[in-house]
């Protein structure tokens, strides 16, 4: 059986990183055009199954109009005999009265339960486990049922894979689970959401993915780069499944960190042509990006000019300044200025918080700039 | 910098073209009251800071002149020689280069040459004013104020800078973009906030149409289950009622059917009565008919037989007797026979008669009964259905027939037999229904409509929530940079306070040495926490009310205090030093101390000193008044 497999497309997206109205429109929209692209990809790649594994929304707002839109995606796949599979996320859980608790056309099978649940579909059973508001007693995988007439066993989730550096980030109701937990099940494919990043592991005749966010999310490196949906051929009771990555994304989101070091003791033209080459060079306009210059310079950084220029070439373009100024003389020297740095230095050094310190920094940078006739 | 010439023409008390070359040391200028002194001292003021206010510009016109012109030569302290000259009535000025005798124009625009003026002097006018200019009046340095302001600049630049903007003018630069974030009415912050205010009330409102759109669609889809309902009612009772009326139209058929039947059996049953009848009434008429003959034999039949015999043997008798010539007897027997007879059959006759009449009348009364009941069964007859036997008996079978189709039928659908009642109530239900579902289907176009209004209010919620992350972020960003504007300010403030604490003890000391000079039992200085405030002070710097000098002390303690300012803030191009006869109310003894002062200072830096009285120990550079030249 193939089967197409979704996760987080986050439709209704919060983009308040997006100051611009008009563009925060348009990009919501990359995200709806994605429920568009269920029936077609059915279609093209002939799947007998759709399968979203949770937040296929971002709010659980009932009257968004991508619900009305997903319906019809679901009536277009309903006509071409697709079975649709949901296994509500962390962002669109299950709950009456819901994003999800509406009639939806009968191929749509949504799974309501914190529980697992099954549901047979030729000789392949589907077996889902929705988001509901907690986390989940014991391990993500107790309580499976077995269909015994089923060739096949397709488990569904949006559910979070322990890697090391996320062990003590992730939250019980993220339904974490480690690697090795997936050996007690009994599935041939597991189908996971809430990892943005295209992932897969296989174990014996297993394998469990993430197909990622089909859009970029947000700035953020989890959603760099190309984005895909998955479509899965599971037909071998003894072999892993095939996975076929299908781009997807509309946009891309672009993150970027330079270093100025090298210019460091350029005068000021040409560290300001340093910063408006690298970003006029990665201009795109379907490129949302970040850059982050860092580096120590002798004076504080003028990119507004820069970044005005090549603002236009991009559908978004955000830009950190994270350099630091090179004292000006000696601490002892008597200047005004070097001893507003000292003063500043010493407020940073004993900042009792993070912000405090930020907000530090940036008075230092500030006074600078006004000392400088910037400001 | 050292003055080098001053020309006037029309310039106050110097109303025709009048020149001054100055010395470059000390310039004594002496004259009498209205001599020309001050006009002196206006005028250089007035070539290097113009009067702004034009009352303050024609005060500077001679009386009766139409023309007033200054210019003044000066040269820096590296040799490069500059003339400035001000035309105040046409308000047109020009600072011009002089190198080897040629004079170059280096600008004519008057913020121009204030630039340029301010960057050779370095100093503004209040600085000057306050500073450079000594008159026998106070010098207060409230921290804040103008010349403070201006003193921080300069100290800033001796100092070593800080940067391309002087830090007092960085300091306000923060203030200013502060300001415009944190303004209560119309600073960003508020904007924002004020915004973000409302965009939250927008939420609301938006979270509540969609709450409401929930229980609208929720009401929605109740309402279209409940007209489902209501439909299938209409078409499951519409349905019954149709097959029950079928079956009682059925039921009316056989009806119909059975009475028709029932009159043609009752018309066959008359028609056979009537036939009967008809027949009984022939018998009848037969029966009274024979009856009457049987009467009338019978009567014949009971004349007596021996009264017959008798009587014929009486007329045979007679007949005989007769014949035998008896006639008498004969007639009589004959007579007597015949009377015997005659009343016999009368007898009987009369008896037969009699009886005959009650048989007529008994068998007419039954005629008539019969006929009576012959003419009802005919009148039944006629009634009921013509027609012959034969076609009767064809419609009988004809309906016979349709009544066992009909008892069938009925048989048939006897699930949607109901009894009266129960059809009458669903007739009254269904004849509800259309009401019910019209209601319904109002309410579902008011929801509906209710939903469509709701659903764009509605979905507009995720719209908003973003505006206000997006405001939030903003603010977020606002108030960051507020806070480190207020830091740096602060910072900045406090680093310039800093310097300034620290050079204030510099000019308290030199100024403490000057005024030594004369007076040893005073001292300069700083205020603490005052910026650079300064006060008198005892030698050993104890404090004490400065109302307690006298008004030349007090006089001696500016003077000395505005010199260490003087050479402390403009140490390095040792302005000109000009004095409005600051020592008048100064003792004889302390005049030549500050004399003596005078040409010391004027070994380092010009000065230019003006007084009424004759200077003791100094020799009068310039007698006023001037020769002015004559036109």
């Amino acid at each position: 059986m193939k089967l197409l497999h979704a996760a987080d497309l986050h439709l209704a997206p919060r983009l308040a990183y997006i100051e611009d109205e008009n563009n925060r429109r348009r990009r919501r929209e990359d995200f709806a055009a994605q429920v568009d692209r269920l029936p077609v990809l059915a279609r093209e790649h002939a799947v007998e199954a759709v399968i979203l594994a949770g937040d296929v929304f971002d709010r659980d707002l009932p009257a968004v109009p991508e619900v009305g839109r997903l319906h019809r995606a679901f009536q277009d796949l309903e006509k071409a005999g697709v079975v649709v599979l949901v296994a509500p996320g962390t962002h669109d859980p299950w709950r009456p009265g819901g994003i999800w608790d509406q009639r939806w056309p009968a191929n749509v099978h949504i799974f309501r339960s914190g529980q697992w649940e099954s549901v047979v579909v030729g000789d392949v059973a589907f077996y889902g486990i929705a988001h509901t508001g907690g986390p989940k007693e014991g391990s993500l995988f107790d309580g499976i049922p077995y269909t015994e007439n089923a060739r096949l066993h397709v488990g569904i989730a949006h559910a979070s894979l322990l890697h090391a550096y996320l062990k003590e980030r992730v939250d019980g109701k993220n339904y974490p689970f480690e690697e090795g937990e997936l050996d007690q099940t009994h599935f041939n494919y597991l189908a996971l959401g809430d990892h943005h990043n295209p992932n897969a592991v296989t174990r014996g005749r297993l394998t469990a993915a993430y197909p990622g966010s089909p859009e970029g999310l947000g700035l953020d490196r989890a959603e760099v780069g190309p984005r895909y949906m998955l479509v899965v051929d599971v037909d071998s009771v003894d072999d892993p499944p095939t996975l076929q990555q299908v781009q997807t994304n509309r946009r891309e989101v672009y993150l970027d960190t330079v270093s100025l070091m090298e210019v460091q003791h350029e005068p000021r033209a040409i560290v300001a042509e340093e910063v408006r080459r690298t970003l006029l060079a990665a201009a795109s306009p379907d490129r949302l990006a970040r850059f982050s210059f860092s580096g120590t310079l002798e004076f504080p950084l003028d990119i507004d000019a820069a970044v005005a220029e090549a603002a236009s070439g991009y559908f978004l373009l955000d830009v950190r300044d994270h350099t630091r100024m090179i004292p000006e003389s000696p601490a002892e020297a008597r200047t005004i200025r070097a001893g507003f740095e000292a003063r500043l230095a010493r407020t940073i050094e004993q900042a009792g918080d993070e912000r405090e310190a930020e907000i530090a920094r940036r008075a230092l940078s500030l006074g600078l700039q006004a000392l400088e006739g910037l400001l | 910098m050292k003055f080098i010439h001053l020309e006037m023409h029309g310039f106050r008390a110097y109303k025709e073209a009048t020149g001054i070359d100055f010395e470059p040391g000390l310039n004594v200028f002496r004259g009498d009251n209205e001599a020309g002194k001050s006009s002196i001292l206006r005028a250089i003021k007035a070539s290097l800071f113009p009067p702004r206010s034009a009352p303050d510009r024609n005060a500077c016109v001679s009386e009766g002149s139409d023309i007033c012109r200054i210019g003044l030569e000066y040269e820096l302290v590296a040799g490069e020689r500059f003339r400035v000259e001000r035309d105040l009535v046409e308000g047109q000025q020009a600072l011009n280069a002089i190198e080897n005798g040629t004079v170059r124009t280096l600008a004519t625009g008057s913020s121009e040459v204030a630039g340029l003026l301010q960057e050779h002097l370095s100093c503004d006018e209040s600085l000057f004013t306050r500073t450079l200019m000594v008159g026998h009046e106070d010098l207060q340095l409230a921290s804040g104020d103008e010349l403070t302001r201006a003193m921080s600049v300069r100290i800033e630049s001796l100092i070593g800078g800080a940067g391309k903007v002087p830090a007092d003018k960085a300091v306000r630069r923060i203030d200013e973009v502060a300001k415009k974030l944190t303004g209560p009415r119309v600073g960003d912050i508020v904007v924002v906030e004020q915004q973000l205010a409302e965009a939250q009330v927008r939420l609301q409102r938006a979270q509540e149409q969609a709450g409401r759109l929930t229980e609208c669609q929720r009401e929605l889809e109740s309402l279209e289950t409940e007209l489902v309902k209501l439909h299938r009612e209409q078409q499951e009772l519409s349905e019954g009622l149709k097959q029950a009326r079928v079956v009682a139209d059925l039921e009316q058929r056989k009806t119909t059917v059975d009475e028709h039947l029932d009159l043609i059996e009752r018309s066959v049953a008359a028609r056979d009565e009537l036939a009967a009848l008809e027949q009984g009434a022939a018998a009848a008429r037969a029966m009274v008919s024979a009856q009457i003959r049987a009467e009338t034999m019978t009567v014949r039949a009971r004349i007596p037989i021996p009264m017959t015999i008798i009587s014929i043997l009486l007329v045979l008798g007679g007949g005989g007797s007769i014949y035998v010539g008896q006639k008498l007897l004969g007639g009589l027997l004959i007579g007597i026979g015949v009377i015997l007879v005659a009343t016999t059959v009368a007898v009987r006759i009369r008896a037969a008669t009699i009886r005959r009449a009650a048989i007529r009348q008994e068998v007419e009364q039954r005629v008539v009964e019969f006929e009576t009941k012959r003419e009802q069964a005919r009148g039944q007859v006629q009634a009921l259905l013509k027609g012959s036997d034969k076609d009767l008996q064809e419609r009988r079978r004809d309906m016979s027939r349709t009544q066992r189709e009909l008892e069938a039928e009925i048989i048939r659908l006897e699930e949607f037999r109901i009894p009266q009642a129960e059809l009458d109530a669903r007739e009254s239900r269904l004849g509800e229904l259309p009401a019910l579902v019209v209601e319904a289907e109002r309410n579902r176009g008011g929801l509906q409509q209710e939903t469509q209004s709701l659903s764009a209010g509605a979905a507009a919620a995720p719209d908003i929530e973003d505006e206000i992350g997006v405001m939030e972020q903003r603010l977020e960003r606002l108030k960051t940079r507020a806070d480190a504007l207020r830091l740096a300010q602060q910072e900045l403030s406090a680093t310039i306070d800093g310097f300034r604490q620290a050079i204030g003890p510099r000019i308290a000391a030199d100024a403490t040495r000057r005024l030594q000079l004369v007076v040893p039992e005073y001292a300069v200085g700083l205020v603490p926490d005052g910026g650079l405030t300064f006060r008198p002070t005892r030698p050993d710097g104890q404090a004490f009310d400065r109302l307690e000098l006298s008004d030349g002390t007090d006089d001696q303690f500016f003077f000395a205090l505005r010199v260490a300012l003087s050479d402390v803030l403009f140490s390095e191009n040792m302005l000109p030093l000009l004095l409005d006869d600051p020592f008048r109310y100064s003792d004889q003894r302390r005049k030549i101390e500050l004399h003596s002062m005078l040409e010391d200072m004027a070994r380092m830096r010009q000065v230019l000193y003006f007084t009424l009285d004759e200077p003791e120990g100094l020799q009068v550079t310039h007698q006023l008044p001037l020769a002015q030249a004559r036109r």
